[in-house]
């Protein structure tokens, strides 16, 4: 018995002694010791994708702002009746789960950031200069975050570390203005550490040209309502002026405002134009989940998995359809003029041709389409097209604000004059996209003599060959030619060909050719007084450049935040509504949208569940 | 271990009703005689000794091997051999001679002269209530002082199922245990007195065989091998358990080896299973004309073109008239979809054992085949128990298990693939009872033609099922040994050694013709694909303890226990999927060919440390006292939080010893019991306190299409102050016993206050986290609890037994996180996702929350224009949509805050999730060889909110070709104008929640009813066997409910926060079985 008492007691010590191994475990599928996870410049690499990585989030641009946030404003409106409630229809509280996850998204993006800022330096083997790169990169993404979220909610909680204590989260709201600030303070200094465009090669990454171009919006932003600050209108000038002045990057405008979609459908970078871009890739056929939903949500609607399957769900407005003047060519391009209906489709057909107002605010936003894709076989819901975030036309108008609004600082009852330079840099921009030596559409394209004789529709030829592409079908009765049609075409609205250099004085007379004789076309053509600032347009050069920014940037989230810093939102959304309501459309679900816009939207509520839970938190005026 | 409790011989003549069976009711009667004719002294006459010899048997006439005789007082002894025959030589005249068998009563008789004495020995077991197993030890239930129930295991045995929890609903007061719905091999939920968790586990904590264990793998047990089940409920009985005792402790002992020869028994039963109701649908008449009402153009196209304008392209007037669809019969889908299913049950075990080696091998073949094609449950299960005394003071036990449980199916609640309609139920109601063209074959092609919306991806609902190919299989294994040593007569000393090991293999392959796989699948679009996944978990347990037994003055009786134990836990899992794969026929095995989409690997390690206690004093049996203690620590926590402290202390008042009550012979026992106690809960993860950075593809990003290796972040933030959750509860109970334990009540008052809850708290998302584990806020159970069993009649012919029992708890939120209100809970139904449930503070947990249903506008709420527009009267609230749109049959919601508008503030608690009180009644009857169980159970005063009504009965977002239930068929009409149900179209916002479909879920349920006749030993001697009876029993016979669902007793995705929610439930099935029992 002695034996076994002793056996028995042994026993306990041995095990008491055993003790802490019991009780001290650590972790077999992740490293306790965080500072593992930065250990190599790879590990550094993989740290700041993750920060990247928030943007493309479903809540951000991987989903939701692609069509449901209501961030087209005045250009459009998400195509469904239900939900009925939503920031779509500026009706919501700050219970919306829209509202909620947009700010979750961003944040968790701040958090990333902070905990990349907090580590980089980690391991100081590491070379200095490849550390510093990818602060910049960090430091940038937390100051887009933020200006993402200050434009949303106005003042926020400034969190610039990584998060020590759980039970320390009262935080209170930082002013609009600090917000900002530290945006500027994050960008500044990422402008002297990230790479420039060409050592990167594409836009897909934080460059040089990308940070001072954001850097430039921010401080338009500043200068602009809620903040006010006129000051930053020289700023924005100055970091415009650097993209715009930077040899090396070497930006220049796409010569074609359609192939920069093409390009993002087909993954195809234009470091020229498109200074930095959502990144999104694949077909969903491989490990990754770097599928994105541009082209999808908002698109000419389609149920074709050839084509490519479109929700369609962002139409757009009569009032987008009418800023564009005629020989524009990106309006037929941003608002879909077709439908696609079946895989093999044939756009001869399916036009919309009605432009009363129940049709121009019945057609889909088109600037982003599937059909381009070129990654087989294609998704039905997701897609690799990349979404634009800064391109070189942005610029370019941002410097010719800036430049107007510094010689004006903001006085909104004085306009003058705008400079040599603001001007050519907004002409730049729309000549890019006019059709200059196309026929045009309206105004004098018509029969001029129907002939006889002709017994099949006789082919239209134009009588010199300078220009191109220009196709008119001829309907024939009796012989003789009784209607004419330029050609539909789905990226330009019809065919009516460009760089057609003919005499710029009274109708070019066109002879068709086909056994008949005496027919004659007349036609006139887009020429360079025709895309000129008209002395109106010269007289109230801001309202030149709001609607030039319209008209470029439609669908790419920008024009809310715009109208909120021209302090014309409530203005400009309340027109749609009357022309809604003029044209009896406003009992059409859309007209809500309009209808229902009040100061307070110029912010979104500070999410309920947000201040349910930080108790230093103030919902903004209003909600 | 079983405790063998010892008659003393001089109380042997008080036991009259102890005993059932004839032969020991006449040995009892002889014994009392012996006893009366022993006046003279055993010194009176000068010593003679005398010889005896004899046969002992047991009540069937088996030999019983190795039962000891011996001369009371004397060292004479003997034992009998194989064919149970003995002599006893030598000892004096009229001495006292002892028969002594391990796990039977020993007897003891005067013998005066020598001869022959032929003794039957019974083997009945001593009866479970005598004694009571607790936390390391036993206890004489007369001695308990905690609140212990204890589960009837002959009843339990009679209902059919393949699992001891399936039958544990309503057994014992305040154990509530729920199924999620009746899928085959899918575990219960068991709660004891009320959650205390909000966002953990409130699984009690299992014991099997003295070996703790968190959360078994309940179908590995058979029950057949299950000796008793007890349930510690009050903190006095479970805080030996420390930090695991808060949700409650399920000891469990399986059965052992007896001393005697070898006894073979063998059960086996057959049955089917059968779906008892369906839910009536609409008719192909009444479809058609619901689709008339949705779309009148396009149903008249697809569904009555001979009724059209003979101009119109789709006109054909070989086509059907609407009138035809009256004499057509409709597609049964329900029908086709449940089977009447096999259910066999099989076991066979061998139990014997000699003086020194005590054994049981068992094993058992349980399929249940599911009624729904290609589900189901199997499992292949083998015990063997070994006792053997290495010496009379050194004994030793092994317990080894080993089980597979294979279930097939995929979870039919479930719906997965990231499709409303990929629920199983839902195509089943959905699918259309007729076509327009009668030569489309619906029943067997896997997509109806004639019907194609992309965003519902509604694939028939029998091929789906055909083509399921989902296996979720177990593999367990537990060992068990235990070493228990009596260093002397008061003190022993016990060790046990376990180790418990469990795999599980998931293998899902979904081809093109499964929700999942098919090309029509947008969202998901993985087209053909698989997944594998495998985890292993291991846990070794050593527990030590010594307990001391003595008795001061005869009065003061005094048991201390002490010991320690250990545990550890290693878990991993590692599992891959492969996509797009080009080959389907060949199942997993083709998982190679497809292209890799998930993979994962992660393991756990966990220990825990405790060291223990327990003083039980007893003032003559009158006054009792225990007092436990247990220190727990546990690796879950950071060192200064690691430890932590629960103890408790009881008081009972045995009444029936004081002089009072003594005389009172109608009271057999009356017991007031007091506790109060602290116990803890660590169910959290292993690693809790530590901050989480993963390297994962779905977190990277790709820059200029590069192929990216990983994306770094930190996904979860740690919380390093994270401690123990306390729960403190009070218990006051009264056991009373009257009429020679005719009638047995028991009483139970208890509160529950549980502290710094194990919460997984939201935080403000501006902080990069929504959610940390914090110890923050607090829940509080209360509730009252009653057991009354009663012989109503018992005589040698037939005997009348009945017991009851039934539970209230109310459960209430006392703190959340910080300020924190309300913690809601959303939703999806269909495409809509919406707040559901709301936890809040004053409140039970999982109330329900959303809109009340205030009928239907009616046309009187309108004004008429002069063109006969309806526009609804200014002093009325609209419903959520535009006021513009709505009219008359509309649904409507009252308007709380009175603003005449509805939206989210007028969303308010409408209906409990939880029950008042629940219970059972069960009530056998036997008459000669016959025995009838009848088993009602209840649950009382939960509402479930009937998700499948959203879309069934009432079309909530007029989808075309959308069945729906008959019940529709009543919606506002013109002509019928409804104030329940709106016309089509009328359903308002999509997406808003109401109590519209809030039902009561109150049943009362028959739930198990057996009949079994045991064949008279005489005729079944003959076939060599000892014993043979016949079975027939019934599971869910008759279910009494308001509930308008399948089945009340549901809960389709149940967690504390969310009870009650019922969409496409796996239906409970109604089992008959018959079966056969038989010893050899």
């Amino acid at each position: 018995m002695k034996k076994i008492t002793y056996l028995f007691l042994a026993f306990i010590v041995l095990s008491v002694s055993s003790c802490k191994k019991i009780l001290d475990k650590e972790p077999l599928d992740f490293y306790a010791d965080l500072t593992y996870y930065y250990d190599t410049p790879e590990q550094l690499d993989a740290s700041l994708r993750g920060v990247y990585d928030m943007l493309q989030s479903s809540a951000l641009y991987g989903g939701l702002m692609n069509y449901r946030l209501g961030l087209e404003a005045d250009e459009g409106y998400y195509a469904r009746e239900s939900p009925v409630s939503g920031p779509h229809a500026n009706d919501f509280t700050s219970g919306h789960s829209d509202v909620n996850s947009f700010w979750r998204d961003l944040y968790t993006g701040i958090g990333r950031a902070n905990a990349f800022i907090a580590n980089v330096d980690t391991n100081e083997e590491i070379d200095e200069e490849y550390r510093n790169r990818l602060r910049g990169e960090a430091l940038f993404l937390r100051g887009y975050y933020y200006f993402m979220l200050v434009k949303t909610y106005g003042g926020v909680p400034l969190i610039l570390e990584p998060l020590k204590d759980v039970d320390n989260i009262d935080i209170p709201k930082s002013t609009d203005k600090e917000v900002y600030e530290q945006i500027l303070l994050d960008m500044i200094a990422a402008e002297g550490l990230v790479d420039g465009i060409q050592d990167i090669g594409h836009g897909g990454r934080v460059n040089k040209s990308a940070v001072r171009g954001i850097l430039a919006r921010v401080c338009l932003h500043m200068a602009g309502y809620p903040i006010r600050d006129v000051s930053k209108y020289q700023e924005a000038k100055n970091w415009a002026s650097k993209v715009i002045n930077d040899p090396i990057a070497g930006h220049a405008l796409n010569p074609s405002f359609s192939q920069i979609f093409i390009n993002y459908a087909q993954d195809k970078y234009d470091p020229k134009e498109s200074i930095w871009e959502v990144e999104f890739m694949g077909n969903g056929q491989d490990a990754y989940t770097e599928t994105g939903q541009v082209g999808y949500l908002a698109g000419p609607s389609s149920t074709s998995t050839v084509i490519g399957e479109c929700f369609g769900g962002v139409k757009a407005t009569s009032k987008l359809y009418s800023i564009y003047k005629p020989g524009d060519l990106r309006r037929d391009w941003t608002i879909a003029s077709f439908v696609y209906s079946g895989a093999n489709h044939d756009f001869s057909t399916s036009y919309t041709t009605s432009t009363t107002q129940t049709y121009l605010n019945n057609r889909h936003a088109g600037k982003f389409r599937r059909e381009y894709e070129t990654l087989l076989p294609k998704h039905r819901t997701r897609t690799p097209q990349n979404f634009p975030l800064l391109r070189y036309s942005d610029v370019l108008l941002m410097f010719a604000e800036a430049d107007y609004e510094t010689v004006h600082l903001g006085n909104e009852g004085s306009n003058g004059v705008p400079s040599d330079s603001a001007r050519n840099l907004l002409m730049e921009v729309k000549l890019r996209s006019f059709n200059m030596g196309g026929i045009k559409v309206s105004g004098g394209f018509g029969i001029n003599a129907g002939g006889s004789g002709y017994l099949s529709p006789p082919k239209i030829t134009l009588p010199n060959a300078t220009g191109t592409e220009a196709e008119i079908t001829a309907t024939v009765t009796n012989g003789a030619i009784t209607a004419l049609q330029l050609v539909r075409d789905p990226v330009t609205g019809f065919k009516m060909g460009s760089g057609y250099d003919l005499p710029n004085y009274s109708y070019v007379t066109i002879t068709p050719t086909n056994g008949g004789t005496g027919g004659r076309v007349n036609a006139r053509f887009y020429f360079p007084e025709d895309a000129a600032l008209t002395a109106a347009e010269l007289s109230d050069f801001r309202k030149t450049i709001q609607d030039e920014r319209m008209r470029e940037f439609a669908f790419e989230t920008i024009r809310k935040g715009d109208l909120i810093r021209w302090g014309i939102f409530e203005f400009e959304m309340r027109q749609v509504a009357n022309t809604l309501s003029t044209a009896n459309l406003a009992g059409r679900y859309y007209y809500n949208y309009y209808a229902n816009v009040r100061a307070k939207h110029r912010l979104w509520p500070i999410p309920a569940r947000e201040l349910n839970l930080n108790n230093a938190l103030v919902q903004n005026p209003g909600w | 271990m079983k405790k063998i409790s010892i008659t003393p011989y001089t109380r042997a003549g008080k036991y009259k009703f102890l005993k059932t069976g004839f032969l020991v009711f006449s040995f009892l009667m002889f014994c009392k005689v012996s006893v009366s004719s022993m006046p003279m002294g055993p010194k009176e006459e000068q010593q003679q000794t005398i010889e005896i010899r004899g046969k002992i048997v047991d009540e069937q006439g088996n030999p019983l091997e190795g039962v000891n005789i011996q001369v009371k007082g004397g060292t004479t002894r003997t034992a009998t051999d194989a064919q149970g025959n003995y002599r006893l030589r030598g000892i004096p005249a009229n001495s006292v001679v002892v028969y002594t068998l391990v796990g039977s009563t020993p007897q003891e008789y005067k013998v005066t002269e020598s001869g022959v004495r032929n003794i039957t020995l019974s083997l009945e077991e001593k009866k479970l209530d005598d004694v009571v197993v607790i936390g390391y030890g036993t206890v004489k239930k007369e001695d308990l002082t905690g609140s212990v129930g204890q589960v009837n295991m002959d009843d339990l045995m009679e209902a059919p199922v393949g699992s001891f929890d399936e039958a544990l609903a309503g057994r014992v007061a305040g154990v509530q245990v729920s199924s999620s719905d009746g899928q085959p091999g899918v575990g219960m939920d068991i709660v004891i007195r009320g959650a205390n968790s909000l966002t953990q586990s409130n699984s009690p904590l299992y014991v099997i065989d003295g070996f703790p264990i968190e959360d078994p793998d309940n179908a590995a047990i058979n029950p057949e091998e299950i000796e008793s089940i007890n349930i510690l409920k009050d903190a006095s009985a479970t805080a030996i358990y420390g930090a695991r005792g808060a949700n409650g402790v399920i000891m469990i002992q399986t059965k052992k080896g007896k001393v005697r020869k070898p006894i073979m028994s063998f059960s086996s039963s057959l049955g089917f299973q059968k779906i008892p109701k369906t839910i009536k649908m609409m008719t192909p008449w009444e479809f058609v004309n619901l689709e008339m009402e949705i779309n009148k153009a396009r149903a008249t196209e697809i569904y009555t073109p001979a009724d059209l304008d003979p101009e119109n392209e789709f006109y054909d007037p070989e086509g059907r008239t609407l009138e035809d669809y009256r004499h057509i019969k409709g597609i049964d889908w329900q029908d086709l979809l449940f089977r009447e299913s096999l259910n066999q049950n099989h076991s066979l075990a061998i139990r014997g054992g000699t003086k020194t080696t005590r054994y049981s091998l068992s094993g058992s073949i349980f399929d249940q085949q599911g009624i729904i094609v290609n589900t189901g449950a199997k499992r292949y299960q083998g015990r063997l128990n070994i006792d053997h005394e290495f010496s009379k003071r050194f004994r030793t036990a092994v317990n080894i298990n080993y089980s597979e449980n294979l279930r097939n199916g995929g979870l039919v609640n479930a719906g997965g693939g990231a499709n409303f309609t990929a629920y199983a139920l839902y195509r089943t109601w959905a699918y259309r009872p007729v076509t327009g063209n009668p030569n489309i074959n619906i029943v067997e092609d896997g997509f109806d033609d004639e019907f194609d919306n992309p965003s519902d991806l509604r694939l028939n609902p029998i091929v789906t099922a055909q083509n399921d190919y989902t296996h979720r299989n177990s593999y367990n294994f537990m060992t068990n040994v235990s070493l228990e040593y009596d260093i002397n007569k008061k003190l022993q000393w016990k060790s046990t050694f376990s180790i418990n090991n469990s795999k599980s293999e998931n293998q899902t392959f979904y081809n093109s013709n499964t929700p999942h796989g098919s090309p029509r699948n947008r969202t998901l679009a993985r087209n053909v694909h698989g997944l594998f996944s495998q985890g292993e978990g291991t846990t070794w347990s050593n527990e030590n303890f010594v307990t001391y037994k003595n008795t001061f003055n005869k009065a003061h009786k005094v048991e201390l226990m002490g010991g320690f134990s250990m545990q550890e836990i290693h878990t991993e899992t590692f599992g891959f999927g492969t996509m797009y794969i080009p080959d389907e026929t060949l199942l997993m095995q083709g998982l190679e060919l497809g292209v890799p989409f998930s993979s994962s690997g992660s393991g756990g390690e966990g220990g825990l440390m405790s060291a223990f206690g327990r003083v039980n004093y007893d003032y003559k049996s009158k006054y009792l006292f225990t007092g436990t203690f247990r220190a727990d620590g546990s690796s879950k926590f950071v060192k200064e939080n690691q430890f932590a402290y629960f103890p408790s202390f009881a008081f009972a008042w045995n009444m029936k010893r004081e002089n009072f009550l003594q005389s009172v012979s109608a009271i057999s026992e009356s017991k007031v019991r007091v506790s109060y106690g602290a116990t803890g809960n660590n169910r959290v993860g292993y690693y809790e306190p530590f901050t989480v950075a993963t390297n994962t593809l779905s977190n990277t990003y790709g820059f200029g299409n590069d192929l990216p290796i990983g994306g770094i972040v930190i996904s979860k933030i740690g919380n390093q102050a994270l401690k123990w959750e306390t729960t403190y509860q009070f218990n006051l109970g009264y056991d009373l016993s009257l009429f020679n334990k005719k009638v047995d009540f028991t009483f139970d008052y208890y509160k529950k206050n549980t502290r710094d809850l194990l919460l997984n708290a939201e935080m403000p998302s501006a902080t990069g986290f929504t959610r940390v584990f914090k110890n923050i806020g607090s829940l509080s159970n209360e509730g009252f609890e009653f057991t009354l069993k009663t012989t109503n009649i018992r005589n040698k012919q037939f005997s009348w037994i009945s017991s009851f029992n039934i539970g209230f708890n109310s459960n209430k939120v006392v703190g959340l996180t910080r300020n924190q209100h309300t913690m809601f809970s959303p939703m999806t139904v269909g495409q809509n996702t919406a707040d559901l449930y709301a936890s809040r503070i004053g409140y039970p947990a999982g109330m329900f929350f959303g809109y009340i249903f205030d009928g239907i506008y009616q046309v009187e709420d309108f004004d008429v224009s002069s063109t006969g527009a309806y526009t609804l009267k200014s002093n009325l609230p609209s419903n959520g949509s535009d006021r513009d749109k709505i009219q008359p049959g509309h649904i409507r919601y009252r308007d709380l805050n009175g603003d005449g508008v509805i939206d989210d503030r007028d969303m308010s608690i409408i209906g409990r999730g939880q029950p008042i009180h629940a219970g059972g009644l069960a009530n056998n009857f036997s008459y000669k060889g016959f025995y009838l169980h009848v088993f009602l159970q209840w649950s009382y005063g939960n509402d479930i909110f009937n998700a499948n009504r959203v879309i069934f009965d009432g079309n909530y977002i007029k989808l075309f070709n959308l069945n729906q239930y008959a019940s529709f068929n009543d919606r506002w009409t013109p002509e019928n104008r409804s104030n329940t149900l709106y016309k089509v179209g009328g359903e308002g916002p999509a997406g808003y929640f109401s109590d519209r479909t809030l039902e009561d879920g109150s049943f009362l349920r028959l739930k198990t009813v057996s009949l079994s006749y045991t064949l008279p030993s005489s005729l079944v001697k003959r076939a060599y066997m000892s014993r043979l009876s016949l079975r027939m029993a019934v599971q869910n016979l008759w279910t009494f409910t308001k509930y308008s669902g399948l089945d009340p007793e549901v809960s389709t995705r149940h967690s504390v926060l969310t009870p009650g929610f019922d969409y496409s439930p796996y239906p409970q099935a109604r089992t008959v079985t018959f079966g056969i029992n038989a010893a050899f």
